[in-house]
């Protein structure tokens, strides 16, 4: 599936807004399993998640003109698509506040398996990373990133005031940028 | 507001865990075209979130790749 050679980002534009089809699918070697867990933990749906990716890459192939390297790396443009394309998903599926919650409860466990299938190593990673933020801590930060909810949303959901929510994610991304460096 | 007070204030994070406020995201974006060191501030914080994102990927099934590149491969002779 891979080859030895690795394109850098710039070189992997410049290969996609030429119409090459084999740089698309080094891209898609390359990029899909993130893009796929990233749906996959939005929509908590093998199959909406399947097609939220075909989607995805069909954008990418299709607007990469519009991608401006000054605004940011390729990863973060190909990520702000799948994020918004899965949550537009989501929306579409009129999931209620409560569905949210209990997604982001249930996920860490569900996805195990496939996670041990991918790359061991990141597994091992993850779970360093899982275990020690605490279970607060995690919710807030699946909450607004991959549930793409509001600080009123959150305020709600765990019902503290709208000027905890705020703190408190702070220290949630504090703690998950210190324990990313231990790993 | 001040570079320093972007910096101790959260809103960095808030902003990559996408949960700032439209008019907050609007200011910092305003500043970090303005200040180089807290847009670099900004991308470090984002880079730390996109590995905790590389973290959970998932691989995905087989036959999305095959659909993919054969619709990409038919799009591409539509436009040739």
């Amino acid at each position: 599936m891979e080859s030895d050679y690795t394109y850098t980002e710039a070189e992997l534009v410049q290969g996609l807004k030429a119409r090459n089809q084999r740089i698309f699918s080094y891209l898609y070697d390359h990029y899909s399993p993130a893009l796929y867990g990233v749906a996959l933990k939005i929509l908590n749906d093998e199959t909406a998640a399947g097609d939220t990716l075909q989607e995805v890459f069909l954008k990418i192939w299709r607007n990469i003109d519009r991608y401006n390297e000054e605004k940011g790396r390729l990863f973060t443009w190909m990520l702000n698509i799948t994020r918004n394309t899965s949550i537009d998903m989501l929306r579409s599926k009129a999931h209620r506040l409560d569905k949210k919650i209990q997604d982001v409860g249930d996920d860490v466990h569900l996805y195990t398996g496939h996670l041990t299938v991918y790359q061991s190593t990141d597994h091992l990673g993850l779970s360093k990373v899982l275990e020690k933020l605490n279970k607060e801590q995690r919710i807030i930060i699946d909450l607004s990133y991959y549930k793409g909810c509001t600080q009123e949303e959150i305020a709600t959901i765990l019902n503290i005031p709208l000027g905890t929510v705020k703190t408190r994610t702070r220290l949630a991304m504090i703690r998950l940028r210190n324990l990313l460096k231990t790993i | 507001m001040s570079e320093q007070r972007f910096i101790t204030s959260g809103i960095i994070e808030l902003y990559v865990a996408g949960m700032a406020t439209e008019q907050e995201a609007r200011e910092l974006e305003a500043a970090t075209a303005q200040f180089p060191e807290l847009a670099a501030e900004v991308e470090a914080c984002r880079r730390d979130m996109e590995q905790y994102i590389r973290l959970q990927a998932v691989a995905p099934p087989p036959a999305i790749k095959e659909h993919l590149l054969r619709m990409v491969s038919d799009e591409t002779k539509l436009i040739e």
